[in-house]
């Protein structure tokens, strides 16, 4: 029975049961999901070489041997069979292999192979996220068959392509535009012609990355008075008088009461889905111009849909069935970023603290093939429970990537072998750098690198911080396709320079007795470094804060 | 009556019936709000068709007071429509009902004072009679609340489905009927509809689809249409409308004929309808019998002889075949297979199917998340209803495969004081699955034979249990000596066509071992070692403990080597254990071991058993600590061995039979010859004969002993001269039972007990003491018996004259068969006529 056929036949409360469900679990119940299912990849893995790879100590019997024997993972341990493709070093035949770019790491993309049973959790996590974002509370949910769903997310390969191909074999939407058109269009052509035929047909259900949402959202009123003189008859003729009516009667109020043209004056929508970094910046701001929270999913090219939001909005449950989670704590973490040879501890679900920071850790169920592997991304744990919506879960709030990347509104990621390059690469008199990820006060991210020039140098000399920024922002787009893709598409300019007094960096290392981080330094360690500055005399030549 | 008057009868009248019927049905059931609201509903739909009906045939008190009836009833449904939806859908608030209620109630008054429809009069056009009335600018009222009423109801539909209490599929019947009847009603008002009374019919239509609505939701059942009220009212309607269709013809054909009787018209007609009545009531009762009862009643039938037949067996195996067929029987369109707990590992594996084609391995274990599921919900379930649990979350990709593979549709839990002891996965290989299901009856049903298999299960578990106990020696939990015996001769068979070992363990001076470390640390030797076995064996055959210190292992279909490495292995494992055990005092234990094998050297199980136990004894003769395949030797080998082992043997024993023949001898001087002559004589037979060299000697100590008992026989009987008497003879025979009781305090000569025990029995069973027969007699006992026969023929005793050796020859030969082994008898002859036994004429 299709999804369809369930809304159908089937009661609300049988619906939630089977898709969401898992939110009344208790911390018990979900544990031993959790390790049936890692036992059940264990015994996969050991079956095949990849798996053989990680059990050189032998094949763990419970998941604590698992957690003994089996190392922490990160790419590289498996790109030399993912990259290629080898699919009989694998768990399980994958029916599906997604991409990512990486420009970051030792290799321009990544590799995530997709076994069937992987995609069918996927499709159920997917369609009860859905679910979940058109609900108002248990057993309140309003999806139909039909509905009008706009559509903003990366395509296939990426993992959110998936997306429509899963949902629309279990329920007929009307994607704007098509599933099969929008295969054939860029990522820019398809967001334009799918606001398009929102803007004329409305829309019921939008499905985005909060960094685009939130450039279209601010852009709206400014695109929407600049489109006056666009419209012709046939646009008028092909837009559904229901528009119509909302568009002039917005345009009322808006002269009326001199106020802005907001997305919730000619959208009502039933749910609101968005997905990747920084959604946490802006999904007050979201709430305020369409009319309804944005629910948030959790996931990856790796993890797939492993984490939603539920009707209260206020923190991601993790899905029992798409990976087995360990968490990292920060401290941990760092740690680790001074000490490169020590192995951070992990803790599982049930052993998490309220408010602190992690690292996740995955094992990927259902045949998948990353084991404890370290995605990069950084989680708080929100509270243990949520009395208020009756669910004995932790929940979380996506923090960033880990220190030692910085992630830019979900679009690219650098670290210090990308920044390392594109600084070689502009032949710029910069002797010593460090970066880290700051906000504006729009509260947009960006890279904000600290840099020590040669003054010595002829060239240093002339050098002006917004000369300094240019040159480098020319060589971050030539060398990251992402970098470009963010200019582009939501006309940010996501790199600040600051200019340090030539061995500022040295002195700090020498008065503390540790070195400064190249990407991630904490805050307190960047302020430290400037007041040092000062106190040296002469200024900061040229800071921006 | 034209045609179209016909059709306003008849229509009218088969929608009261109808109505009637179904509200004598719901009558019958317990009633609850929902009911009371369906009975609301029934009552004024039957008095819209009941009015029309009444109206159409003019009957008393009169049309207007018909039309007045009908017309209420229209005007009340939307209110009751309403009503039933708002006890449906177990709607909170009652503001809204009431003021409706009320407003109806106004609008019904209103009515009845024609504000609404006016001058309804009732007039005959010369070819038919019609209902003419007006209606008036208010009408529109009634119809504004009509809609909105009907709104409301829609609306408590729509709300009850949101809250996940129902789905929109459940009131489908409902939106049919009420559609049906909203359009029959609307096109009642057509001028071209108007000659036909299609809002009557609508209205039967809509009350079958909300009787069938309840039914799907189990609230009433069809079983309800074979009760007898319903049945009887419409027998009677149905005779009522008969006569008076057919009044006018009675009545003629009663006055052509029967004129003279005219003034018993009246009684000849009630008689009539009430014969016509009955017969009716007859033959719609069996109609509805055969329909709706005959399946329950069969049911109901299978479930008791099911339930007599479970009560009356105690073994798994026969029970689960009983519910197997049980399930195939009455759902022959599907599978079962039914999976039991064990009860050591909580895990549920296969026990039992319909389809011997799909009985395998399958098991679930007991975090298997069915299972936790079932423990949560044990009650008979749709598989889907698991698939949307939280539980099914946590299934394994290939285990939610086997369960589609199997293409389970129904999961019955077998419940048993609240814990889950079996599960019946019902399936089915039609690929469409609504053809396939099973029914809301079905399930009830399902779980009342369950609820039956569960009590003779657990009657079952325990009488296994029980079994098990009696099967097994409390102290190491292997099996006892009683079990092997019975299980050992059902393995023999089985290996009948290839081979079988025995292997006896008995450990060497195990009394001393618990006098120096105690009984506790003695049983607990026993129970280690009983655990060893148990682990060396594993599976290959069956370990039981024999007697106190003696354990036996069967190793069916494997040669003596497979015995061989387990009591190595075994060596080994006590070598470890005790000898170098690690605590400060050092203790020493051993075993020695027999080995006998079919068809190696036994050819029964009771020759396994002897000769496992002569080679224990082999191996105990030789310094213990060791293990001993038993085997016939070549006639030269043993000849070349049996001096040295008779010698060791003789040297061992010697002085103890020494001191007991003399004892004898000074007694009873002919019985000592006889003995010495018995063991020679015997022995020889035993040589000839292939056994070993120490069971040939065995046999001649034996002979030696045989008599031993006559110490205790009063000599009077001993020496008397004439026949013994019958309590005589009953005192000389206990000289077996005497000379037992005196062997079995020497441990030293306990081995010869099986032979002095037997040799008065008989190969045709009539022997004492014990009556053996056949090859069940120890090999010893046949020789003994044989020698000492002949020995007693050949002497001359007080009470009769010696035989000569060819009459004891032929006596022998004419008994064998039925006193001797016709095998070793013949041997016996044969040697005696060959010179090989040489006989010593004894001295009288």
């Amino acid at each position: 029975m299709t999804f369809e056929e369930k809304l159908k036949k089937c009661s609300a409360s049988e619906i939630w049961q089977e898709y969401c469900g898992f939110l009344d679990l208790s911390m018990q119940e979900y544990m031993e999901i959790q390790k049936r299912l890692l036992m059940e990849q264990v015994e996969l893995m050991a079956g095949c070489q990849l798996g053989q790879r990680f059990f050189r100590k032998g094949v763990p019997h419970s998941v604590e041997e698992f957690r003994e024997m089996v190392p922490l993972t990160r790419f590289e341990d498996y790109a030399d069979v993912l990259l290629p493709q080898k699919e009989e070093m694998l768990p399980e035949k994958p029916v599906l292999w997604l991409h990512t770019t990486w420009e970051g790491g030792d290799f321009p993309s990544k590799r995530a192979p997709y076994t069937e049973a992987m995609l069918e959790t996927y499709k159920t996590n997917i369609l009860g996220a859905m679910l979940l974002a058109t609900s108002t509370g248990r057993n309140q949910f309003n999806v139909w068959p039909g509905m009008r769903v706009l559509y903003s997310l990366a395509p296939l390969p990426y993992a959110t392509g998936m997306f429509p191909d899963l949902i629309s074999s279990e329920i007929d939407l009307r994607f704007m535009p098509s599933v099969r058109e929008a295969r054939k269009m860029s990522f820019g052509q398809q967001m334009r012609v799918g606001y398009k035929m929102a803007a004329k047909h409305d829309m019921d259900l939008f499905f985005g990355m909060s960094s685009i949402l939130y450039g279209a959202t601010r852009s709206l009123n400014m695109l929407a008075k600049g489109s006056d003189s666009k419209v012709g008859l046939k646009d008028i003729l092909t837009t559904h008088p229901k528009m119509i009516w909302r568009l002039l009667s917005a345009r009322y109020r808006q002269k009326r009461d001199g106020t802005e043209l907001k997305p919730k004056d000619l959208f009502h929508l039933k749910g609101f889905v968005c997905v990747g970094t920084d959604t946490a910046l802006y999904k007050n701001e979201l709430e305020e111009a369409w009319g309804i929270r944005p629910l948030e999913i959790a996931g990856g090219t790796e993890p797939s849909c492993m984490g939603t939001e539920t009707w209260s909005k206020n923190g991601l449950v993790l899905f029992p069935d798409a990976c087995f989670y360990e968490f990292i704590p920060e401290m941990e973490l760092y740690r680790e970023m001074e000490e490169p040879s020590y192995t951070p501890r992990t803790y599982l679900m049930n052993e998490l603290v309220a408010g602190q920071k992690y690292e996740l850790v995955i094992t990927v169920l259902k045949g998948g093939a990353f084991l404890r592997y370290r995605v990069g991304d950084v989680y708080r744990c929100l509270r243990l429970r949520n009395p208020s919506d009756k669910i004995n879960l932790p929940q979380f709030e996506y923090v960033d990537r880990v220190p030692s990347v910085i992630d830019i509104a979900g679009f690219t990621r650098f670290t210090q072998r990308e920044i390392q390059k594109v600084i070689e690469m502009s032949r710029l008199p910069i002797t010593d750098w460090f970066a880290t990820k700051e906000y504006d006060e729009t509260g947009r991210s960006y890279l904000h690198l600290y840099a020590e020039v040669d003054l010595s140098d002829a060239q240093g000399l002339a050098m002006s911080r917004q000369l300094l920024r240019d040159h480098l922002s020319l060589y971050f787009r030539s060398y990251d396709g992402d970098y470009n893709d963010l200019k582009r598409l939501l006309n940010v300019e996501p790199l600040e320079i600051t200019t340090l007094r030539s061995g500022s960096v040295a002195e700090f290392q020498r008065q503390n007795g540790r070195p400064i981080p190249k990407v991630g330094a904490p805050r307190e360690t960047v302020l430290e470094i400037l007041r040092l500055q000062n106190d040296q005399g002469g200024g900061v030549p040229d800071v921006v804060e | 009556m034209s045609w179209n008057e016909r059709l306003f009868v008849v229509i009218p009248f088969l929608s009261v019936v109808c109505n009637v019927f179904l509200l004598l049905t719901v009558m019958s059931v317990k009633k609850d709000k929902l009911i009371a609201a369906f009975i609301g509903l029934l009552l004024t739909f039957t008095a819209w068709s009941t009015g029309s009906l009444f109206l159409r045939m003019k009957l008393f008190p009169g049309p207007e007071f018909w039309y007045m009836i009908s017309i209420t009833g229209i005007f009340l449904v939307p209110f009751f429509i309403y009503n039933f939806v708002y006890c449906y859908t177990n709607a909170k608030g009652g503001f809204i009902r009431g003021l409706l209620l009320v407003t109806w109630l106004v609008i019904s008054v209103l009515n009845l004072s024609n504000v609404f429809v006016t001058d309804p009069q009732v007039v005959y056009d010369g070819v038919e009679w019609r209902f003419e009335y007006g209606i008036s600018g208010w009408t529109v009222i009634p119809v504004v609340m009509a809609v909105i009423t009907l709104f409301q109801a829609a609306q408590l539909i729509v709300q009850n489905c949101k809250n996940g209490n129902a789905s929109m599929g459940q009131f489908t019947p409902m939106f049919f009927g009420v559609g049906v009847m909203f359009l029959g009603t609307v096109s009642a008002m057509l001028p071209q509809m108007v000659s036909l009374p299609i809002d009557t019919f609508a209205c039967s239509v809509n009350a079958v689809c909300l009787y069938y609505m309840l039914y799907k939701r189990r609230v009433v059942q069809l079983q309800g249409f074979a009760s007898d009220a319903p049945i009887y009212v419409i027998a009677l309607l149905c005779s009522v409308l008969l006569l008076v269709n057919t009044f006018d013809h009675i009545e003629n054909f009663f006055q052509r004929y029967f004129s003279n009787l005219v003034q018993y018209q009246t009684i000849a007609v009630a008689v009539l309808l009430t014969v016509v009545t009955l017969l009716l009531h007859k033959v719609f009762y069996h109609l509805m019998e055969k329909v709706l009862l005959k399946a329950t009643e069969e049911q109901e039938r299978n479930l008791r002889e099911f339930s007599t037949a479970v009560n009356k067996v105690m073994k798994l195996d026969e029970l689960l075949a009983l519910y197997c067929d049980f399930l195939q029987r009455n759902f022959p369109g599907v599978k079962a297979r039914v999976f039991l707990k064990n009860r050591l590992s909580g895990d549920f594996r296969m026990k039992g199917a319909t389809d011997m084609a799909i009985a395998n391995r399958d098991a679930f274990e007991a975090d298997h998340p069915m299972i936790v599921w079932l423990n949560e919900h044990p009650e008979a379930s749709a598989y889907e209803i698991f698939c949307k649990s939280k539980n099914y979350r946590a299934m394994w990709s290939k285990e939610k495969k086997r369960l589609e593979e199997m293409q389970v549709q129904v999961i019955l839990p077998v419940v048993s004081g609240g814990e889950l002891t079996a599960i019946t996965l019902i399936s089915s290989e039609q690929k469409d699955k609504k053809q396939s299901g099973i029914s809301a009856g079905g399930m009830a049903f399902l779980e009342s034979a369950a609820a039956v298999f569960s009590i003779a299960l657990n009657n079952a578990a325990l009488y296994e249990e029980l079994r098990r106990k009696a099967q097994r020696d409390p102290l190491t939990n292997l099996y006892n000596r009683g079990y092997f015996q019975e299980n050992i001769a059902r393995e023999f068979e089985l290996s009948r066509h290839s081979q079988i070992t025995l292997m006896l363990i008995n450990l060497d001076d195990f009394r001393l071992y618990n006098e120096l470390y105690g009984m506790a640390e003695g049983d607990l030797v026993l129970k280690r070692f009983a655990e060893t076995l148990k682990t060396l064996v594993h599976g290959r055959g069956t370990v039981a403990r024999y007697g106190g210190k003696e354990f036996v292992i069967s190793f069916p279909m494997c040669p003596p080597s497979a015995a061989m490495d387990c009591a190595k292995r075994a060596q080994e494992w006590m070598r470890k254990e005790i000898l170098y055990s690690g605590s400060r005092t050092k203790k020493f234990l051993t075993f020695s071991a027999g080995i006998s094998s079919y068809p190696t050297n036994a050819g029964n199980v009771h020759e396994l058993f002897t000769y496992a136990n002569m080679a224990v004894y082999s191996a105990k003769n030789n310094g213990k600590n060791r293990i001993v395949v038993y085997q016939r030797e070549d006639k030269d080998e043993a000849m070349a061995k049996s001096l040295k082992s008779k010698r060791a043997l003789a040297e061992s024993c010697a002085s103890t039979i020494y001191a007991l023949t003399a004892a004898i001898d000074a007694k009873d001087h002919y019985t000592f010859s006889h003995s010495n002559n018995v063991a020679e004589y015997a022995s020889t037979l035993a040589e000839a004969l292939g056994l070993d060299a120490e069971h040939v000697e065995i046999i001649r100590q034996a002979g030696l002993l045989h008599d031993i008992g006559k110490i205790g026989t009063p000599e009077a009987i001993l020496s008397k001269k004439d026949r013994l008497t019958r309590e005589e003879y009953e005192i000389m025979k206990q000289h077996v039972e005497a000379s037992i009781s005196m062997i079995k305090y020497l441990p030293s000569l306990d081995y010869v007990v099986p032979s002095v025990l037997g040799h008065h029995e008989r190969w045709d069973g009539g022997g004492y003491p014990r009556g053996l027969s056949g090859k069940a007699i120890p090999v010893g006992a046949r020789c003994l018996c044989l020698a000492d026969s002949f020995d007693a023929m050949i002497s001359k005793r007080s009470y009769k004259e010696a035989m000569s050796v060819e009459q004891a020859v032929q006596e022998i030969r004419r008994n064998l068969g039925t006193q001797f082994d016709p095998e070793i008898g013949q041997l016996f002859v044969s040697l005696v006529e060959n010179g090989k036994i040489r006989v010593n004429r004894p001295a009288g």
